[in-house]
């Protein structure tokens, strides 16, 4: 297994080197990161302009700045930002806030997803299959600003009935603080609810549709015929035989998707204010920081490696069929 | 199908700028709008206490006031603790002396020029030590590139001209002498920073610590400001977050009553009233929206004001391409131009007094304005036409033909992405070119500042874009218009605006400076050379039991009086 893992990740290392190559050279093309700054007013001296061109090291050539970039990396040198900012300093505390919203998010989602799923694998064609169905549809088709914004006012109106503020429509947690313990937490769950229920609703009902499928599918197998034909207990039929082989793809639709949210839940961090690795990318983006750029798409990249390897780890645990090596 | 694309363009145009302090257009319920003196409106007694939430739209990496890279947000948070000479009112015409922070300032002598400030007895900064000519020193030795080659300053202007600057009475006069005279005088050290914190940034004496102490030492990458010359002081700085800020103890001036004031970061416009209605902020100044306006005009609690700032929308020509060299072409695309009618079709939707701009350089709250566009923004094609054809021009089959028979080339006008104002306008200006046979290619750019200085063929013919007004508008025109300066983006050149220019920095009498810079608009005109469409209205919207909170247009922007902000009952 540790050879499969040590094996994974050394194939891993050219891929992530020659995608970070080609992306240094499209960011680096896209635009001049001290555009802002020449347009100042009042006009920014000329030295200074100068002065920055050297210090985004703009006078070397791209060969150059992309080598300095990469060999800075293991030392924790992320490159110089337009803004000087300390990339390296920025961007862990961002995939923390990104990884504590989405951890919940996904725990939820796969909560949901599991109970939807297998309820309307079971109860197929029922009415309670149609409505999860529909409701499934609803919320896949719908934006996740406008579910944000609408789960927006609804916290509004019910603060304003309660005459307290108990759910919060933006950052991560009051300003100042509330003092104590308990008001902390409760601060936290306020701010914590709205963007993990977004979230969650985008990423539950492809999931509850992926475990729908697949538990039909395995219902319908020869070895759930059988060990309902052995009289073993329906339930135990569903979760031991059933549920886990259906688990085998969704493990591989949660793993990437993870990735993805892991990189950026763009939408929700931007319209509930979370300083995550969403908005990172965004303002990195607009200031056309090209290392700041560069660090998101590096340690993205070193995500989608991770889970991928993580969703072939799990195929093992859940299908022993499966041999790693 | 060109009308119904300008119908459905119009119909979502839902960022909208307008001017003036007059009521919104479209019959909006303006119950909660709040009217008076610019300067004094929402004046009330507040009580002791509580916490006051203002939105910063862009986060915060540098702190020095005076550094090269900063935005607006840092100077918004300055207001408060930083001191500068002078503030620009609400009304955008007064400059009005800081007398907290001086006794007086005044211009003593002309040749030499000679100034005088003489400082508060009281002013100390929040660590007790007194604000002297130190202070003064220190912001002219890292200004003046002669003294501090590597300083990044926002600014050198005037401080290049400084031959000495002494103190006397122990600091608390300041005198300062010009080797050349300088007419905006009063922009110089705006804001002050504290020399004795300088030295422990590194401020050594020497141009080595000068640059050290003011481009990292005053940064403060990873901290905050610890000082403070102002009614309040840091408390916090959470980057992204917000900046929290409690009344300073040593402050010498009106009492501050509330017990914080928190500068919350909120990149995203359209979730601050939501914000605002939950109470999680309690001001905000948002670049006003009809579709935001109609929000906030629709919220208990809230007031709003709504008024002229010192922000233009214009059409820079770019004189650095073939297409748009020809004065006659550009004097007659800007002819053909209907302001009026633009304006209805966009700003009217928020403001029904908004008025087009008939000036590049003042607006119509200052005392120097005056109408030198003449024929420009008219809308009469007809003019413009015969414009074209006096000089040779000729429509051939909707084409329109230069007088050595080649066609005009299509001209691209850009705007800023996502600008749905500036989109309408484009479009507009695009249809109306087409009536002289000239077509216009708009697109979109990210970087405003990436698109008018992107020097390799400058990639626009034509720029719908915003500029950022100032009350010292020989300095800052100068950089606009002079051959060659810094912000000529659209690469004019003209020696009689050089020279009126030029007279106008120097000179120190207001009436003088008008002359002098009316001058330059009407050489414009004649040149056409930009095309001045309307100012940019500043909202400002607060929970009611707020006094003393008033929109200011200027740089200063609201916080500018941050220190007599309260609560009432």
């Amino acid at each position: 297994m540790l050879a499969y893992v040590l094996r994974r990740l050394l194939h891993a290392v050219p891929i992530v080197l020659v995608g970070s190559f080609i992306t240094f050279v499209m960011v680096s093309a896209s635009g001049d990161p001290l555009g802002d700054l020449k347009a100042k007013q009042p006009p920014v001296p000329r030295a200074v302009l100068d002065a920055e061109a050297h210090r985004m090291r703009l006078d070397q050539p791209v060969l150059e700045r992309y080598w300095h970039w990469l060999t800075g990396i293991p030392r924790g040198d992320w490159g110089p930002s337009v803004k000087k900012i300390d990339i390296g300093a920025e961007i862990w505390p961002r995939l923390w806030v990104s990884a504590r919203l989405v951890t919940l998010a996904v725990l939820l989602a796969l909560a949901l997803a599991l109970v939807v799923g297998v309820v309307s694998a079971v109860k197929r064609y029922s009415a309670v299959d149609y409505a999860f169905t529909a409701i499934g549809f609803l919320l896949l088709s719908m934006p996740a600003f406008w579910l944000a914004i609408l789960l927006k006012q609804q916290a509004i109106d019910l603060n304003q009935a309660t005459g307290s503020t108990l759910v919060y429509t933006v950052g991560e947690a009051s300003i100042p603080p509330p003092t104590g313990f308990w008001p902390t937490v409760a601060d936290v769950l306020g701010h914590l609810v709205l963007p993990t229920i977004v979230l969650a609703m985008t990423a539950f009902p492809p999931w509850s549709r992926f475990v729908r499928s697949s538990m039909i599918e395995v219902q319908e197998s020869d070895y759930v015929r059988l060990a309902r034909a052995k009289g073993i207990k329906r339930r135990k039929v569903l979760v031991r035989h059933a549920l886990r082989t259906a688990l085998v793809p969704l493990t591989t639709v949660v793993a990437l998707d993870l990735a993805v949210l892991f990189s950026g839940a763009v939408v929700t961090e931007t319209v509930f204010q979370w300083r995550g690795m969403g908005s990172f990318l965004l303002s990195a983006v607009r200031d056309k920081d090209i290392y700041a750029v560069m660090a998101w798409l590096l340690l993205v990249s070193v995500i989608v490696v991770v889970f991928n390897l993580v969703a072939d780890l799990l195929y093992a645990v859940l299908d022993r069929r499966v041999r790693l090596g | 199908m060109k009308g119904r694309k300008i119908s459905a363009v119009l119909a979502v145009a839902a960022v909208v700028t307008a001017c003036s302090t007059g009521t919104p257009g479209g019959g909006a319920d303006t119950g909660n709008l709040v009217t008076g003196d610019p300067n004094t409106v929402n004046t009330g007694t507040a009580k002791q206490g509580g916490t006051i939430t203002y939105v910063l739209e862009r986060n915060i990496v540098n702190w020095n006031p005076l550094g090269a890279d900063i935005g607006v947000a840092t100077q918004l948070v300055a207001d408060v603790y930083d001191p500068a000479p002078f503030v620009t009112l609400p009304d955008l015409k007064t400059v009005e002396l800081n007398k907290d922070l001086l006794v007086s300032a005044e211009q003593t002598g002309t040749a030499p020029q000679t100034l005088v400030y003489k400082i508060n007895p009281k002013a100390v900064w929040n660590d007790g030590t007194p604000i002297t000519a130190a202070d003064f020193d220190y912001v002219r030795r890292a200004s003046d590139p002669k003294l501090c080659p590597k300083c990044e300053a926002a600014s050198t202007m005037g401080y290049d001209h400084i031959t000495s600057l002494v103190g006397t009475d122990d600091g608390r006069t300041v005198t300062v002498t010009l080797s050349e005279p300088f007419g905006d005088w009063k922009s110089l050290f705006g804001p002050i920073l504290p020399a004795h914190v300088a030295r422990k940034l590194g401020d050594d004496g020497t141009p080595e610590g000068l640059a050290t102490s003011f481009n990292d030492g005053f940064r403060y990458k990873d901290s905050f400001p610890d000082w403070s010359g102002g009614p309040f002081m840091f408390k916090s700085w959470e980057t992204n977050q917000a900046a929290t800020l409690v009344p300073n103890p040593k402050w010498w001036g009106k009492p501050v009553t509330v017990d914080s004031l928190v500068f919350r970061v909120i990149t995203d416009t359209s979730q601050e009233v939501p914000a605002l209605q939950n109470n999680e902020v309690q001001i905000i100044n948002p670049d006003p929206q009809v579709d935001l306006l109609r929000n906030v005009q629709a919220l208990g609690g809230v007031k709003y004001q709504l008024v002229q700032g010192l922000r233009k929308q214009m059409i820079l020509p770019n004189l650095n391409n073939p297409a748009m060299r020809d004065p006659v072409l550009r004097k007659a695309l800007f002819t053909a131009m209907d302001v009026g009618q633009t304006i209805g079709k966009t700003v009217g939707q928020l403001t029904s007094d908004a008025r087009p701009l008939r000036n590049r350089i003042y607006v119509p709250q200052q005392p120097g304005y005056k109408d030198n566009l003449g024929t420009l923004g008219t809308g009469d094609v007809a003019k413009a036409t015969s414009i074209l054809t006096d000089a040779g021009y000729k429509i051939d089959a909707g084409r329109l033909i230069d007088p050595r028979g080649t066609p005009v080339p299509p001209l691209t006008m850009r705007y800023i992405q996502n600008n749905q104002i500036l989109q309408t306008v484009c479009q507009l200006f695009a249809d109306t070119a087409k009536k002289l046979g000239v077509t216009v290619d708009v697109q979109t750019t990210d970087s405003v500042g990436a698109t008018v200085t992107h020097q390799a063929g400058k990639d626009f013919d034509l720029f719908a874009m915003g500029w950022i007004g100032q009350t010292f508008l020989a300095s800052q025109y100068s950089q606009a218009f002079m051959t060659k300066a810094g912000l000529n983006f659209g690469g004019y050149s003209s020696p009689v605006v050089d020279d009126l220019l030029t007279k106008a920095l120097r000179a120190t009498d207001e009436t003088q400076v008008a002359g002098f810079l009316n001058g330059v608009d009407a050489q414009l005109t004649e040149d056409a050379y930009i095309l001045p469409l309307y100012q940019v209205p500043d909202l400002l919207v607060y929970k009611a039991n707020l006094v003393n909170v008033r929109a200011n247009g200027t740089y200063f922007g609201p916080p500018y009086n941050g220190g007599e902000w309260g609560i009432t009952g």
